[in-house]
């Protein structure tokens, strides 16, 4: 374990240098599913139209070559990215610029054809989504069948030598009682690595009281991940997400004490131009620019400073008197939205007591 | 002098973990499985050739 005075100081040397390692392009929020739990509120037929994969290059090639850090990766996210035409288009020109790419997805689409046309794009990692077993999984996803079509590319996936791959869940009231369940399918298909995250109020889960644990469930949650880690010879590593410091919990869910790094290592380039962090953090708020009207790579150099001081700003609500505050700082910046004057939406601590 | 600290710390393998790291939505980063700069042929590693695939339609699959 690392003792907290040392990650705060690796953390605010980490703060100071922000190189950039991860790059999420917002590329259509056009999406065939209406999820539950939508931090975007995606339609099928999206308001914005697809971001060109010119605009975006541009805003990209902003970034001096010898500035391309060593890991790079470029995630595409939405809506759902497979629907992209030119996806494989895309992987390619990012490839050819020295970069990894990735795709966060539903998997839907991704059949093998698909699969084995990304791979010879270079696609170089993937996150497939799959929210419980098939009834609660299709619940949530608003669509029969997405469970089946999950697990198609869960399979797909799983069997890819060449693909850094992970399974996310959201974990809510439905499927809590599923976790054994999925851990034993997900073994069965030879996922390696599972992630798992409680819901934030925020997108539609903001009026949805079936998507939010109460305290009692979160903790049955950790203690889940805690168990399933404390057996070093299982098949699968399990993962608690990245939303907040857990207290006494924090060190037996994770690899590393927690730290948000977004703005510090992470950007991300949204479906309007916006420059911004993780595509679910409050982009009114903490938008950064556009990169139709500035340079991307300027801004990430000489902007974010909400994202990098927030000891000077963020003790606010229930995190003004709290004695962890200096290892949270407010937990994942996602936490903040709306008036931030009223501290952060969730405190993770509180429900991991 | 961050900086240097910075890349001697990502430089010890005793140290590699504290630079990985996954954005909550986001998938792992980086991939150990092609060098940075390799630019992939139109292969896939069995030596299949793979065009680009017709793209799906959300409006059209919405509607099935």
């Amino acid at each position: 374990m690392i003792p907290p005075f040392l990650w705060r100081a690796f953390r605010a040397n980490e703060t100071a240098v922000h190189e950039l390692n991860y790059l999420f392009w917002e590329c259509t929020t056009r999406c065939n599913l209406h999820c539950r739990h939508c931090g975007s509120d995606c339609f099928a037929s999206s308001a914005d139209s697809d971001m060109p994969l010119e605009d975006f290059l541009k805003a990209f090639d902003t970034i001096p070559r010898e500035s391309i850090a060593k890991p790079f990766t470029v995630v595409l996210t939405g809506g759902e990215p497979v629907l992209r035409p030119d996806i494989e288009e895309i992987g390619r020109a990012l490839r050819s610029r020295g970069v990894s790419w990735s795709i966060v997805s539903n998997g839907w689409f991704y059949d093998e054809q698909k699969h084995k046309a990304l791979m010879a794009a270079g696609l170089g990692a993937l996150t497939i989504s799959l929210d419980g077993l098939e009834e609660s999984h299709d619940w949530m996803r608003g669509r029969s069948g997405s469970f089946l079509r999950a697990r198609r590319a869960i399979e797909l996936a799983a069997a890819e030598k060449r693909l850094n791959f992970d399974v996310v869940s959201c974990i809510n009231r439905r499927n809590l009682s599923e976790l054994e369940q999925m851990y034993s399918l997900l073994t069965s298909l030879g996922v390696k690595q599972w992630r798992l995250f409680s819901i934030i109020p925020i997108g539609r889960a903001a009026s949805d009281k079936e998507m939010l644990l109460s305290a009692e469930e979160f903790r049955s949650l950790l203690e889940f991940i805690k168990n399933k880690r404390a057996d070093k010879s299982a098949p699968m590593k399990v993962t608690f997400s990245c939303e907040g410091h857990l207290g006494k919990y924090d060190s037996a869910v994770r690899d590393t004490p927690f730290f948000c790094r977004a703005g510090i290592n992470i950007a991300s380039v949204l479906i309007d131009g916006t420059i911004c962090a993780c595509p679910n953090i409050d982009r009114k708020i903490f938008g950064q620019g556009n990169i139709y009207k500035d340079n991307f790579f300027r801004v990430w150099e000489e902007g974010f400073e909400l994202f990098r001081s927030r000891e000077k700003w963020a003790r606010k609500g229930s995190c003004a008197e709290c004695k962890l505050f200096r290892d949270c700082l407010g937990g994942g910046m996602h936490n903040w939205h709306g008036d931030i004057s009223d501290g952060p939406l969730v405190c993770l601590r509180d429900l991991a007591l | 002098m961050r900086k240097l600290f910075h890349n001697l710390l990502k430089g010890l393998s005793l140290t590699a973990i504290l630079f990985v790291f996954q954005a909550c939505y986001g998938t792992p980063n980086g991939d150990p499985y092609y060098a940075q700069d390799e630019v992939p042929e139109n292969q896939t590693p069995n030596g299949e050739n793979n065009g680009p695939v017709e793209s799906p339609d959300a409006s059209s699959e919405a509607a099935e």
